[in-house]
């Protein structure tokens, strides 16, 4: 291909991603559901495999001494040892949710536990792909606990899949209130590790240690989608920022590690 | 190498770098980017059209599965691959330094133009905190990972052309 063609080639390409990125948010939407839908298996897969790969490195490295030398010699108990760390982490796992199903029932909401089966890209934004879609009733703006706390909402849904948009992702807005109701405001993520409520009255008297839940919020935009369920739990307040202006602002200290984040619970309904 | 290959390739960086970081519960910010690795050790050895073309396609790959909109990294990786193909033939590549130096270099500048790409659309980043507390991990890992391939496919491509010398002998 000559130098003149190319030039003509790369100006096509970088015009037809302009006019990709100007598409309504719908489209872009559409295309992924398709294309997620597509390769669902392989991430599912992927993510089996890679958890027994993991399994199999936990049990050759840190096991104690005697084991790592048995599982030298001996493949079969390499073999045996590998399914019991798998039913070890099972076990740990239905333990995790059973923990999680016990505080939730507690707090009335009706759940459904999801396995995280994948991850953002990226780190502009804070998503999780789960294994729960449309079929098991799961709509967009689905609340997404671990244990009784908020991690995220629902943004995209597939059939057998859904993309979570965590609290902590730019695109987050969770409007929220202290437990004691006197204080609100809106919860917004600024990227890994830091939640910030923003929005809150000035004269609001705000405490270090006050128990941050969500408030309230009905789908206004999209009317088919679920509300947000009141008293969610979203963090602790460990600062407050007195600015100036009509507003003060507070960094909130989250009781979830969410590079942890294995399995959660997709509220249904109330 | 074929198209078809290529893309098998960058399909399964972003595969990886989808999967990856949640099995093995890694720190929260560290994000190895497979495809755009992949991208940068391949417009290292070519020209800047096929660079520019494969960082459109791996780009276009990585939108389909990230939870934003379509073209954001497609856009953003097709300029790192023209850029890297353009200039390769000045580096000198089997200098590790200078390659973890255009590691780090493809890890900012794509996290600067998506960051400006996406604030055309409303999103906006604190680019500073992003900066310290993911984006120079990530650029830190970006580059360990991808020296250590980029390595490995040189020290390939060099034993393949030695024994094609030795057998044209």
């Amino acid at each position: 291909m000559s130098g003149k063609r190319k030039r003509i080639v790369v100006v096509v390409t970088f015009v037809c991603l302009f006019v990709f990125l100007s598409l309504p948010i719908k489209v872009s939407r559409s295309v992924k559901e398709v294309i997620t839908d597509f390769f669902y298996p392989v991430f599912s897969v992927s993510r089996s495999v890679i958890d027994k790969m993991r399994d199999i490195w936990e049990v050759t490295f840190h096991g104690d001494n005697i084991v790592r030398e048995n599982l030298r010699k001996e493949r079969e108990i390499l073999r045996l040892r590998a399914r019991l760390a798998e039913a070890r982490e099972k076990v740990r796992e239905l333990a995790s949710l059973d923990k999680q199903l016990r505080e939730v029932a507690e707090s009335g909401f009706d759940v459904l536990a999801a396995r995280v089966i994948g991850r953002e890209a990226d780190s502009f934004y804070q998503t999780l792909l789960i294994d729960r879609g449309t079929k098991d009733g799961v709509k967009s703006g689905t609340p997404v606990l671990y244990g009784d706390n908020l991690v995220g909402r629902v943004a995209e849904v597939g059939r057998r899949w859904s993309r979570v948009r965590l609290i902590l992702d730019v695109r987050s807005a969770i409007p929220a209130m202290t437990l004691n109701g006197n204080v609100r405001g809106m919860v917004i993520g600024s990227g890994p590790g830091e939640l910030k409520m923003t929005l809150i009255e000035h004269n609001a008297k705000l405490e270090v240690g006050d128990t941050v839940v969500s408030a309230r919020l009905d789908n206004i935009l999209n009317p088919d989608g679920a509300p947000l369920s009141q008293g969610l739990v979203i963090g602790k307040i460990a600062s407050v920022s007195h600015e100036e202006g009509l507003y003060q602002s507070a960094i909130l200290d989250s009781q979830v590690s969410f590079s942890d984040i294995s399995e959660v619970l997709v509220v249904v309904s109330k | 190498m074929r198209a078809r290959n290529v893309v098998a390739v960058l399909l399964a960086g972003v595969v990886l770098q989808v999967v990856l970081p949640n099995a093995f519960g890694l720190y929260e910010a560290l994000r190895i980017q497979f495809a755009l690795i992949a991208l940068v050790c391949f417009s290292l050895e070519r020209d800047w059209f096929q660079s520019a073309m494969v960082g459109a396609a791996g780009g276009f790959i990585m939108d389909l599965f990230s939870g934003g909109r379509i073209g954001v990294y497609a856009l953003s990786y097709a300029v790192i691959g023209l850029l890297i193909g353009r200039f390769q033939e000045r580096l000198y590549k089997d200098n590790s330094v200078a390659i973890a130096g255009v590691m780090v270099g493809a890890s900012f500048l794509s996290s600067v133009l998506v960051v400006n790409v996406l604030s055309l659309y409303g999103i906006q980043f604190d680019y500073l905190g992003l900066l310290t507390r993911s984006l120079l991990p990530s650029a830190a890992g970006n580059a360990i990972v991808g020296c250590t391939i980029f390595a490995i496919l040189r020290r390939i491509k060099h034993a393949r052309s030695r024994t094609w010398k030795r057998s044209y002998r």
